[in-house]
């Protein structure tokens, strides 16, 4: 991780250097202050909304990754296929999962993602009225 | 072994109540019993009718926190899977609560995406915590050809070790770090 620099625009900032990370009951107001004392953002997720967490991609991939390694490999040291697993996932396909999340992002704003917005072509709004 | 007057008997049962109900040759499941505490049922009923746009763990934590309280019954306590039960059985279902939760976390959502949508990918480093312990390994369903014995080929979850794993990814490098670690049975994250 890098250092977060307070005060300097968001693109001279460095790259890695804001930990996004979930809103578990374990993740307290203690865990936030230890992250900023390390000099790094801490960017806490909603409560019930993992959808822009782009790692809960991953572990989808890396499950599938593990059975597929269990049912190759049968026989094998568990912490073996885990790290099979692990090493099947590759940078391009998680830099994938950042854009998807990105792009769920551009859904949940009006003006982008909605109704005459920037992307309404390419997305579709979410209903937020009721049926 | 079921008679074919027993099964008669059941699918009557079934047409004319619109479910399975119990009977002498079809005894109520224990998961079911719930669903005849008339009690539990409309308390159930009064706290989702109260304010909808719970899910179902919230609902959990409403009636743990009722179980606490002094003159409440101590069966308030509920899983998540008993609640899901009681709710189809009351007319709610969890794709409904999904969605009014949905709307009214809407203003959250779009709020925290702007804040997102500020930040580049590059400076953003993903960190979560997973739990392995076999499930996700077995095969449950499976095709073979007919009038030979179904060869499955998904190992059994029981010798599977529980495992924890603690991940951080980012978008340019991928796995930036990964430690698995083996984890005693009925551990939590928490723990």
């Amino acid at each position: 991780m890098n250092r977060f620099v307070p005060g300097l625009p968001w693109t001279m900032q460095a790259s890695r250097c804001v930990l996004l990370f979930e809103n578990a009951p374990i993740h307290t107001a203690a865990v936030g202050d230890f992250i900023r004392a390390c000099g790094v953002f801490p960017l806490r997720l909603p409560l019930y909304i993992p959808e822009f967490q782009p790692i809960e991609e991953v572990f989808s991939e890396y499950s599938f990754a593990l059975k597929s390694a269990h049912h190759n490999y049968p026989g094998s040291a568990e912490l073996f296929l885990h790290a099979i697993a692990i090493f099947s996932l590759d940078a391009s396909s998680i830099a994938s999962h950042f854009t998807h999340c990105l792009m769920e992002a551009v859904r949940n704003v009006p003006e982008l993602g909605g109704p005459g917005g920037v992307f309404a072509d390419a997305i579709t709004a979410l209903p937020l009225e009721r049926e | 072994m079921l008679q074919p007057r027993d099964r008669l008997g059941i699918d009557q049962r079934v047409h004319r109540v619109g479910r399975m109900v119990a009977g002498p040759c079809h005894p109520q499941p224990h998961a079911e019993n719930i669903l005849v505490d008339s009690h539990f049922l409309r308390a159930v009923d009064a706290v989702v009718r109260s304010d909808p746009e719970q899910f179902i763990g919230e609902i959990k934590d409403v009636f743990e926190f009722l179980s606490t309280l002094p003159g409440y019954r101590a069966s308030y306590k509920a899983s998540n899977a008993t609640l899901d039960g009681l709710l189809r059985a009351i007319s709610f279902s969890y794709k409904q609560l999904y969605r009014m939760c949905r709307e009214r976390d809407q203003a959250r959502r779009e709020e925290f995406a702007r804040v997102l949508l500020t930040i580049p990918t590059r400076c953003v480093v993903s960190v979560d915590e997973t739990h392995k312990d076999g499930g996700d390994l077995r095969r449950r369903k499976g095709r073979w050809l007919r009038g030979e014995c179904y060869e499955c080929l998904s190992r059994s979850s029981k010798g599977v070790l529980r495992t924890s794993t603690m991940m951080a990814v980012c978008s340019q490098t991928g796995v930036l770090h990964a430690v698995t670690t083996p984890t005693p049975p009925a551990q939590t994250s928490a723990d």
